[in-house]
């Protein structure tokens, strides 16, 4: 078994809103071993980002707080960590890629000096040794002409090159984990490619452990090797990548998979998708019972009334439905032994 | 199978350049060459899938093919007619188009029967009674119930105000949909509905589509035929059949490959392509692909390959497809029809 470096435990985050509380996470667990390559995967509103920002202490408070769980990193609580333990730790072990390489780069600074940022601050380089450190970073991650690019600004860069500078800066420290939310989701398929196959290539060199938050099955079949699908704030199916590709297990999964439009066979005209019927349900208007079960088309009475748990079903594999029911092995009660 | 049908839409060496003007007395500086040179035909009830990368005048196109532009040089036949002659109420009802956002693309303090009823009020569709039927009737069509037709933009999700934004769109009974990336924003389950509910629309009413997408898992699922746009031009044409099985272009080849495969124990296959999509604002001399291909041959950075007939519905603009001129280049057709 491989040590683990992120291990979430009952993780639930609230949201205060003038229509009530709203529980945008409930009861998460979720490891991500050494060396792993973990991906979440879920449509908006399910709470992907926010585990990812819940992890990171980056909640804004108010109105959102992680009340309930624990993140241990490597052993220590995140959750518990003061604002500066978090600052030493935010940056250097953990780093996190954004999705929108447009808003979350300085755009009055040049992308150099961003990137010798983490390194000055928790490397305690000066500025010239940073600057020299960027220059190599940028080069790591395929830019053309560093020495040039060090002192470019945001702007003149392309959205593929951003995020690229992005990725450099992640990397900059050498980080133990890599948090990456849709980091190629505004970005063309061709340099889509590009960055997942960098983002590859760097963490099977630094041997980083890495979360990947998707919505996109094709890019997470590519980076991970375990996978969760989320929906409406909870896990509900956790499973190896190519288990979960195999033979999806909960119905929503397999709808999702049924929503994939299918490469073009020889044959001309077109079969129509098994969509999911319905929509997400909004946070206020989550139903009781199973969450899913309003568009479930296997759903039966008990789904209604009962919502199931997260089931055990060995290989490290479980899935919250009804369906699947097996003794109790719950994940949520082992932990708490 | 579709080559009997006839042609509603014409486009010939079509132009659009904007200068790009600047300094102390606004003087021109350049000029981006958003679409420039592009040959495409539509016929009658096919889906004509656009793709390409940001950037490379897609949306320019949409434009001008809806009127919303004028061309700076080229020829534009809808319905054999020059575009710029239609009248305006009736090229738009003709022409009608599907944005990508729904939530800036409808008005949010517009009950959504008034959104759907403004193009038959404009163009003067039958009485008040009989449009506020019709407004009810597309709703329900595109899976809405009649009654949502009080309600405000705000009360429905992105997927619901796609539906409404395809409502407003099929309202006056179009020939021709331009469709600019109306799934991009939507969900993976929502957008299967939507593709579903826009290839019934399509049977049901005769449409033809120009369907514009940076995703090819949709083109190939909806399209007939697929144009591939590289900096102002359709570098490969080809029914969907060809392309997804055969393509031609280096360019094409590397679309396909960067498409992400939902099967992790499919190999990655290595990207070819390297670097962004140059410049329109000054786009390489020759091929404007051949800084970025990997079969880049001399004469790829002298001569522009014109979009030519390898077989039957499969044309590619690519020297390593086509015999090298031999006395003079091609001279494109610089007609100017404004």
């Amino acid at each position: 078994m491989v040590d683990t470096i992120l291990d979430i435990r009952g993780l639930t985050t609230r949201f205060a809103t003038p229509r009530g509380v709203a529980k945008a996470l409930d009861t998460v667990n979720l490891t991500v071993g050494q060396g792993d390559a973990l991906a979440v995967v879920g449509e908006s509103g399910c709470g992907k980002t926010v585990l990812a920002l819940s992890i990171l202490g980056l909640i804004p408070d108010p109105p959102g707080r992680v009340t309930e769980g624990q993140a241990l990193f490597q052993g220590r609580d995140l959750l518990r960590m003061s604002e500066q333990e978090l600052q030493a730790i935010r940056g250097n072990k953990i780093s996190m890629i954004f999705q929108e390489p447009m808003t979350s780069l300085n755009p009055v600074f040049r992308v150099g000096r961003q990137i010798a940022e983490p390194l000055m601050l928790h490397r305690g380089m000066n500025e010239t040794e940073a600057l020299e450190q960027a220059e190599e970073l940028l080069d790591q991650v395929g830019i053309p002409h560093p020495h040039m690019r060090v002192r470019s600004f945001p702007h003149e860069l392309s959205g593929g090159m951003r995020q690229r500078v992005m990725i450099a800066m992640a990397l900059a420290c050498e980080p133990d984990l890599l948090l990456a939310d849709e980091p190629t989701t505004a970005l063309d398929v061709t340099i889509q490619a590009q960055i997942m196959n960098l983002l590859a290539e760097l963490r099977e060199r630094t041997g980083a452990s890495g979360m990947l938050i998707s919505h996109d099955l094709g890019v997470v079949a590519g980076f991970s090797n375990r996978v969760a699908v989320m929906y409406a704030g909870r896990i509900v199916e956790l499973a190896s990548t190519v288990g979960l590709y195999a033979e999806p297990l909960h119905p929503y999964t397999q709808g999702l998979f049924h929503s994939l439009p299918r490469p073009p066979g020889k044959k001309s005209g077109i079969t129509a998708l098994t969509p999911i019927p319905g929509a997400v349900p909004g946070i206020f208007d989550r139903p009781a019972g199973c969450t899913f079960h309003p568009r479930c088309r296997r759903a039966f009475a008990r789904c209604r009334g009962q919502e199931p748990p997260l089931f055990d079903l060995g290989n490290g594999r479980s899935v919250r439905c009804w369906l699947h029911e097996t003794t109790p092995p719950a994940v949520e009660s082992q932990d708490k032994a | 199978m579709n080559d009997s049908k006839p042609t509603i839409l014409h486009i010939e060496q079509l132009q659009k350049h904007y200068p790009v003007r600047g300094g102390l007395f606004g003087t021109r500086q350049g000029l981006v060459r958003a679409v420039n040179g592009l040959d495409l035909n539509l016929r009658q009830g096919e889906t004509m899938g656009l793709v390409g990368e940001s950037g490379c005048g897609k949306s320019t196109l949409a434009r001008l093919v809806l009127g919303l532009e004028a061309p700076t040089a080229g020829t534009l036949l809808l319905k054999s007619k020059p575009l710029h002659q239609w009248d305006q109420p009736e090229l738009r009802r003709t022409v009608q188009m599907i944005f990508q956002d729904p939530y800036s693309s409808l008005n949010p303090r517009w009950k959504i029967g008034s959104i759907i009823r403004e193009p038959l009020d404009i163009l003067g569709q039958g009485p008040a009674s009989e449009r506020k039927d019709k407004a009810a009737r597309i709703l329900e069509r595109v899976g809405l119930r009649p009654d949502d037709l009080a309600r405000y933009p705000h009360e429905f999700s992105g997927g619901q105000r796609q539906r409404v934004a395809i409502a407003r769109a099929l309202a006056p009974e179009p020939e021709l949909v331009v469709c600019d990336e109306p799934v991009s924003a939507l969900d993976v389950s929502i957008r299967a509905q939507v593709l579903n509910l826009l290839h019934e629309l399509q049977q049901d009413f005769g449409l033809t589509y120009l369907f514009i997408s940076h995703d090819l898992s949709v083109i190939g699922h909806l399209c007939d035929r697929v144009a591939v746009m590289y900096l102002g031009r359709i570098v490969e044409l080809a029914s969907k059949q060809n392309f997804f099985i055969a393509p031609l272009h280096p360019y094409a080849r590397a679309l396909l490959t960067a498409v992400p495969v939902a099967d992790p124990t499919a190999t990655i296959r290595p990207m070819p392509l390297r670097g962004d999509l140059p410049s329109p604002l000054n786009p390489p001399q020759g091929c404007s692909f051949h800084p970025r291909c990997p079969h880049c041959m001399e004469i790829c950075t002298r001569e522009t390959p014109l979009l030519q007939k390898k077989t039957t519905g499969h044309s590619v603009a690519c020297w390593l497809h086509q015999s090298p001129p031999t006395s003079h280049s091609p001279t494109p057709n610089r007609r100017n029809d404004k």
